[in-house]
């Protein structure tokens, strides 16, 4: 076996690695209300989601051939640059995780990019004016157009039916049957594009390895590995998480849960149809808070002001962390070696720290916050 | 030069907007009409809140809702267009 191909296997595994904290950190997205609501258990909502978003990674293969979409160079990218990408947005990804901080995965990976990029092959590499149109600028658009979307929604639908005589009987089913179908199309959503940022990322590791001709769609084992791997990142839950979306921003009802995941499926639909990229994390958190505001209930906005400071943070974090491994890594397959154990230490670490004070399927509606450094005996979690 | 595509931020919220408030206002609707028809039954209106013109109003506002479903479904799946 040589060097080359191990890299290769190194680098394809990372990449499946990265999906599967992808699933697990975008669980919410989908099912963070149904959970909260009860229109769904905890273990229903990411069953449901974990499928879902396996079909939806066999729906589509169009992202997956433009994974950089224009923000880094893709002549320059080698396996290893994709690597120490990697790196940076599994590392990024487990630390707002620990944290119970919703962050955008689509970011951390064009994050570690660019970082691992800028390193490798300078300013050159990097297209600003991309970066603009197609990442900062859609981070502030995508919460307010949610937001201000389910905040209506949630307002006209309160009118409606708190006018009606029947002290909503029917209403309550109504509003969780249909929660549970506009949280599957959140979740089917995130499977055509999530899932296929991964093929993509593996298939531009092959190309540029010389295992796969460049223009060519990705191979089914890499759709089949991409998409069972964000479906087990999914079913594994993202409870911290999920109880950020589904408590501790606010007090979620079925009907405001509707609104908010209609509005979600809405606004990721259009930008997908349209060509305008939207992160379905900041949509699914806008929608949420949106629909607070709507009720009129207490939004707590101490909770939303850390999400907001983690999206800020998500790029230029995991692109500093992608640019170390970045360095790293050229230093040879010895240097891509050190990165890989720094990976799995930091990682270990997270998930030895996170163990401290668990939140499981459980106990994800039990508290509103995820404790992280506070002492485990003080923990509100059990 | 930063090139930013105005035009299609503007459609996705004008799309966002218009189509969640259709879709919550028609379910609202169906879901306000079946409360009324279950309050008409419990009165002694109506022999069952199933088989009145309630219902049936509230059915056929389901039938667009999934038809609004339906077409998102269309959109996402490429193979369908």
């Amino acid at each position: 076996m040589t060097t080359a191909l191990i890299v290769v296997i190194i680098v394809v595994t990372t990449a499946l690695v990265f999906d599967f904290t992808n699933g697990f950190h975008d669980s919410a997205n989908a099912m963070a209300t149904s959970v909260a609501t009860g229109a769904l258990t905890p273990r229903q909502a990411v069953t449901v989601a974990a499928i879902l978003n396996v079909i939806g990674a066999f729906l589509s293969t169009e992202v997956a051939k433009t994974i950089s979409s224009g923000m880094v160079n893709d002549a320059l990218i080698t396996p290893s640059i994709v690597f120490a990408g990697l790196t940076g947005a599994i590392l990024w990804n487990l630390g707002t995780w620990l944290f119970g901080l919703p962050s955008s995965s689509s970011h951390a990976l064009f994050g570690g990019l660019i970082g691992a990029v800028l390193v490798s092959a300078g300013l050159a590499g990097i297209n600003l004016s991309v970066i603009v149109s197609k990442i900062l600028l859609p981070a502030i658009v995508a919460p307010v157009v949610a937001g201000i979307t389910a905040m209506a929604a949630t307002r006209i639908a309160y009118w409606i039916t708190d006018r009606g005589e029947g002290h909503g009987y029917f209403s309550k089913i109504v509003f969780k049957h249909g929660q549970r179908i506009s949280a599957s199309m959140v979740a089917l959503a995130h499977g055509t594009s999530d899932g296929q940022k991964t093929m993509g990322v593996i298939t531009l590791v092959l190309v540029s390895a010389g295992y796969q001709q460049s223009g060519t769609r990705p191979y089914f084992w890499v759709i089949l590995l991409a998409g069972l791997a964000i479906g087990l990142g999914t079913y594994s839950g993202g409870w911290r998480i999920m109880r950020t979306m589904g408590r501790g921003l606010v007090d979620i009802e079925a009907p405001q849960g509707f609104a908010a995941e209609t509005a979600s499926t809405a606004a990721i639909l259009a930008s997908s149809h349209l060509g305008f990229g939207l992160s379905t994390t900041h949509v699914a958190s806008g929608s949420i808070l949106g629909s607070g505001i709507g009720r009129r209930t207490e939004v707590r906005w101490s909770t939303a002001g850390r999400m907001a400071v983690a999206w800020l943070l998500t790029l230029p974090a995991a692109g500093i962390i992608g640019a170390v491994a970045a360095l790293l890594v050229s230093l040879g397959f010895g240097g891509l070696l050190a990165a890989l154990a720094l990976l799995t230490g930091v990682s270990t670490y997270f998930f030895w720290v996170s163990l401290r004070h668990r939140v499981h399927a459980g106990n994800v509606n039990d508290a509103r916050d995820v404790a992280v450094l506070t002492p485990a005996k003080e923990s509100v979690n059990a | 030069m930063i090139k930013i595509n105005w035009a299609a931020l503007a459609t996705v919220s004008v799309v966002t907007l218009v189509s969640t408030v259709l879709v919550v206002c028609i379910v609202s609707l169906a879901a306000s009409l079946l409360d009324r028809g279950h309050v008409a039954a419990a009165a002694g209106e109506i022999d069952s809140p199933y088989h009145s013109r309630y219902a049936w109003a509230s059915f056929a506002l389901f039938a667009i809702a999934f038809g609004v479903v339906a077409f998102g479904l269309y959109l996402l799946i490429p193979w369908w267009h």
